[in-house]
């Protein structure tokens, strides 16, 4: 597939692809939002109560969030793969990642590390005064581990989807994978 | 790290090497990219090189004056350049979601 197919395709499902992506980010990021306008308020109006109230509340949304993000991690996978609504797509990434939240944490750690060994030398140059070098790392780290993370969890939702032995949620989408 | 039949290490490699020899998949993440570099570039013209005065710690209270005198612009910025960055970041990740499928059943 050439890059103007791969362009002309996104283009065309682009709709319901971003549209799993706002629903993803909604989920995500609403109720953490909702938690830092309530410790805001608390802080404004000088309640200790409501501070410490949303301060143990963000504790646990914070590890919610993370658990719920490797859960929907594959949401963008299944939404092009399967040609699937964005609410199903997200159910899909849901079902898909039981059992292997482990994995994919491991996976984002790896790739996170590597991101930071490409960005280190960057940063020490800057340090020792060179002239618009951390921007450069920065752009240079965007653009290989862009595109290998996404490589990578297309890579394993693939083989998620070929070693499932329950039911397909979509048999009408399922492919011969 | 492998889970049962996926090997982690295995797929980082794979990926490399696809991106590697495909320059399409380059390709795909430069009209993001892009978009970062302008918005980038704009702040820089307007506030000047964050970047080389966070490097050094006395001009704490610089880089906090330049931060409030410009906050309204620097938000109008980041919400401009965000959602255009974030369009094309989600048509670059489709693209190559879809490329990664068609070459992976194209292989078998």
């Amino acid at each position: 597939m050439s890059f103007s197919e791969a362009l002309s395709f996104s283009f065309n499902s682009f709709p319901r692809f971003f549209s799993a992506m706002l629903l993803w980010a909604l989920i995500l990021y609403g109720p953490l939002i909702g938690l830092i306008l309530l410790m805001v308020l608390g802080v404004t109006s000088n309640l200790t109560g409501l501070i410490c109230l949303s301060t143990f509340l963000l504790i646990i949304i914070c590890i919610l969030i993370i658990y719920i993000y490797l859960r929907l991690a594959l949401f963008m996978q299944a939404c092009v793969i399967e040609n699937i609504s964005p609410v199903d797509s997200l159910k899909r990434s849901w079902i898909i990642t039981k059992g292997n939240v482990i994995l994919i944490f491991v996976t984002i750690l790896i790739i996170g590390i590597i991101g930071l060994v490409i960005t280190i030398p960057f940063t020490i140059a800057s340090n020792a005064g060179v002239p618009f070098i951390l921007p450069i790392g920065m752009f240079l780290n965007f653009i290989i581990m862009s595109p290998v993370q996404a490589i990578i969890f297309t890579l394993i939702y693939l083989k998620l989807i070929k070693k499932q032995t329950s039911p397909p949620l979509y048999p009408q989408y399922q492919k011969s994978y | 790290m492998a889970n049962n039949d996926i090997d982690v290490g295995f797929l980082i490699k794979d990926a490399f090497k696809s991106v590697v020899d495909d320059p399409g998949y380059f390709a795909l993440f430069l009209l993001p990219l892009i978009v970062y570099i302008v918005a980038m570039v704009h702040l820089w013209f307007i506030i000047g090189d964050i970047f080389s005065l966070s490097q050094n710690l006395q001009n704490t209270e610089m880089i906090t004056n330049l931060l409030r005198n410009n906050i309204s612009f620097i938000i109008a910025i980041i919400i401009f350049y965000g959602i255009i960055g974030i369009i094309f970041y989600a048509v670059a990740m489709a693209g190559l979601i879809k490329k990664v499928d068609v070459q992976k059943i194209n292989h078998r």
